[in-house]
């Protein structure tokens, strides 16, 4: 199964994550649009992305009340956008907290995978996000050229 | 009208009144001025009188970004803040990076500007169109870092943007800075000082709101392009493990490394104090400002000795080698500490390292004894005495209270050491020895703001590669560092692009360190951003028109060509060891040429009325009465 892999320590804090993924949405730049988000805490040198973990148990599916929650057949999450009520009750139900309120009263955002090539992945420069195929495989990254290991 | 790249609005806040206005963003300033340090300079010279009292409650302070920022555009995240300057007396601003300036977008605004005088201290808190002016008292008298806590708990948001200003700047330290998220310096000609003196101790920002461009794909196409650009650029892996201290061996080796105050050019330890040295035995992560592919910035941590636990952000190089090599200090660990100090009590890393370095050369010189220190042993390098001063300096205390206005002030103060003190127009200069790269040096002695490199950064000159000199200024010596010809073409051009860079807010690291920002590139990417109908020649007037402007604000306030010049140990001392060996630095033929290639008059050094009008800046020669 497909998902994010994080090594925060690698996170620079650029945010160019929270850009594309924001870019991709409407051709505008918010990170409050993103569903990928830095946080940082500047004292420690710490930058932590946040961004859903495709978990087997996902609390938030349990939680929705109009089951607007769901998972597609490949177990990618996806919010339906005609059942949603925006009760935000999954955004406090995620444990990692990569349920995000967007800036008006609309549908929460929350990671899709870009069709199985997100563009987070493939913008990121240190390498910090990369995207895991299956349950056990190491992690890979969709470089296309871009981005550059030492 | 709708904007493309700018958020379109300008926020004014008067902290005598309480008062709050949101206006639009003028068409006009946005074209002509671009952005940033652009709008800044345009709105002093119009609201700041002649002779104003720069602590006065009438001095404004203004923070600007520019039309890029907010984008993915690479590196675009800086922001100007800028207001006359109560250390210099004159045209004040300073520059920094990290995440403040894109939330200022997103929030709304291109331009902040802050007027009048709270009676007691306050913060500013701006939520998109919401803007409140809050109670700062339980944060006054509090260091940057312990500021900057409270305000996240107070605002239960950790993810909220903060400028900060620390003790330093409380106290009246004439060359205090703004901290942008901690460790992003606005640090030079003292814009702390100004903030403080409103009784403002932080602006914070929280934005929600997008950041649209006119033309998304030919944008993101001209981004990519960069971004692609950064990471072959040969400079990428040294500057993602150093930043910029990876030129403190180089320039140490080409002989122009600040050392004991300018006395020599080599330092003896600067293998133990060098980027590479950092790199190795300190840095544990890399950390980059917003929307940067290149992580330049590190997170270091002391593992042992006396300072083992210290740990921040950084330094960069002009930190690094003013606490190193400046004051003749061989013990990095501490130049690091020095450096963190400086950082929380909100001090200009170079000014306070000028008057500690100023302090010792006149007490080796026999000037200042050890009584009128207050005991201090003022021996080259003394690390005791280093971090006492620093906080002497911030708390305005004995000795400390005598160093607090400057270099220039301390040394009329005590009535020595003036023509050592290190200072252009009240700026203490930077770490690079004028008689060692004589584009730079130029660039010192005519930047609007002193004794600084960044108006100019003519890295170009570094290349020592006469071909370069040749295509570019139809001079070959023009890109050789130890000569002086073709030095006011250079120094001429330079500045003008590092307006417009600044004026976008993008880092000079891109567009004049490694050059992968060409001009024609910035003016598609402005065409693409803005939508403005702008061609190369017009960008390039944007840089001559913001130099020009700022020119015209010194000019009012009676700086001429007597005023370009620098400390005379450069003119007349050569350097007697390194790679620099027997060079001064020949001013008045480089001002000439200077003055010739930017249509200035020859003899004064004022901008002709011919050249004002050429750039729309008739106004300024009406109020100047220009030649």
């Amino acid at each position: 199964m497909k998902r994010i892999v994080i090594d925060k320590n690698k996170c620079s804090g650029c945010r160019y994550c929270e850009l594309i993924c924001s870019y991709r949405e409407n051709s505008k730049f918010n990170p409050k649009e993103s569903r990928i988000r830095v946080l940082k805490y500047n004292e420690l040198g710490v930058d932590d992305p946040i961004v859903c973990h495709q978990c087997t148990v996902c609390p938030p599916v349990d939680a929705c009340p109009t089951q607007a929650f769901l998972r597609n057949e490949d177990r990618i999450v996806r919010i339906e956008d005609e059942a949603c009520t925006a009760c935000y009750v999954c955004v406090d139900a995620c444990p990692l907290g990569a349920v995000f309120k967007p800036p008006n009263q609309r549908t929460p955002l929350v990671c899709d995978l870009c069709n199985g090539k997100p563009l987070c992945v493939k913008k990121c420069p240190t390498h910090a996000l990369t995207l895991s195929i299956e349950e056990g495989s190491s992690p890979y990254r969709d470089t296309e050229g871009r981005g550059v290991s030492e | 009208m709708r904007y493309f790249g700018y958020a379109g609005r300008v926020l004014r806040v008067n902290l005598s009144k309480g008062k709050i206005a949101i206006q639009e963003l003028e068409k006009d300033l946005a074209s002509r001025f671009l952005g940033g340090r652009g709008f800044n300079s345009k709105r002093l010279f119009e609201e700041i009188p002649r002779g104003l009292d720069p602590l006065s409650p009438e001095n404004k302070l203004m923070f600007a970004t520019g039309p890029l920022v907010g984008t993915m555009f690479p590196t675009a995240s800086r922001f100007n803040v800028s207001a006359r300057s109560p250390l210099t007396g004159i045209f004040g601003d300073s520059n920094a990076g990290g995440h403040f300036a894109a939330e200022m977008k997103y929030a709304g605004y291109d331009q902040i500007i802050i007027e009048g005088g709270s009676p007691q201290p306050v913060y500013i808190f701006v939520d998109d169109d919401v803007v409140r002016i809050e109670d700062a008292r339980h944060l006054w008298g509090k260091d940057v870092y312990e500021a900057d806590k409270i305000l996240r708990e107070d605002l239960k948001d950790n993810n909220v943007r903060t400028a900060i200003v620390g003790p330093a700047a409380e106290n009246g330290v004439k060359f205090a800075g703004i901290f942008a998220d901690l460790m992003r310096a606005a640090a030079r000609t003292g814009m702390g000082t100004v903030m403080a003196s409103k009784r403002l101790k932080a602006l914070v920002l929280r934005g929600s709101g997008p950041v649209e461009v006119a033309d998304p794909e030919s944008f993101m196409k001209i981004s990519e392009e960069i971004e692609d650009a950064i990471y072959r650029h040969p400079q990428y892996w040294p500057r993602v493990k150093m930043g910029t201290t990876r030129i403190l061996t180089p320039v140490n080796e080409m002989g122009f490394l600040p050392t004991r105050h300018f006395t020599e050019g080599v330092f003896e330890h600067a293998s133990d104090v060098s980027g590479e040295r950092l790199a190795e035995e300190y840095n544990v992560k890399s950390r980059g400002c917003f929307s940067c592919n290149i992580p330049c910035s590190r997170f270091y941590k002391v593992q042992e000795g006396r300072f083992s636990g210290l740990k921040g952000e950084g330094p960069e190089y002009e930190a690094l080698s003013a606490f190193t090599a400046r004051v003749g200090n061989g013990d990095l660990a501490l130049a690091l500490k020095a450096n963190d100090m400086a950082n929380k009590l909100g001090l200009d890393v170079l000014t306070t390292a000028e008057c500690i370095s100023w302090a010792m050369e006149c007490h080796a010189k026999g000037w200042l004894s050890k009584e009128k220190a207050d005991g201090l042993d003022l021996s080259w390098g003394n690390g005791e005495t280093i971090l006492t001063l620093i906080e002497m300096i911030a708390r305005r205390e004995g000795f400390g209270d005598v160093l607090a206005d400057g270099v220039r002030a301390a040394s009329q103060k005590l009535g020595f050491g003036e023509e050592i003190a290190m200072h252009i127009k009240g700026l203490e200069m930077i770490q690079a020895d004028p008689r060692g790269l004589k584009g730079y040096g130029l660039g010192f002695a005519v930047a609007s703001r002193g004794g600084d490199h960044l108006r100019a950064e003519p890295f170009i000159e570094l290349s020592d590669d006469p071909k370069r000199g040749m295509e570019l200024f139809g001079v070959p010596e023009a890109t050789r560092r130890l000569e002086w010809r073709g030095k006011g073409k250079l120094v001429s051009y330079f500045e003008n692009w590092c307006a417009v860079i600044d004026a976008l807010e993008v880092c000079k690291n891109i567009a004049e360190n490694m050059e992968v920002l060409p001009f024609a590139k910035a003016t598609e990417a402005i065409r693409a951003a803005t939508g403005f109908d702008l061609d190369m020649k017009a960008v390039a007037q944007v840089g001559e028109r913001i130099v020009n402007i700022e020119r015209a604000f010194l000019v009012r306030e009676g700086i001429t060509r007597k005023d370009d010049t620098m400390p005379s140990r450069f003119l007349r001392e050569p350097f007697t060891t390194g790679n620099s060996k027997g060079s001064v630095f020949e001013l008045e033929p480089m001002l000439n040429e200077y003055y010739t290639e930017r249509g200035w008059d020859m003899h004064t050094g004022i901008p002709t009325r011919e050249k004002l009008r050429e750039l729309d800046l008739d106004y300024a020669a009406d109020e100047i009465d220009a030649p």
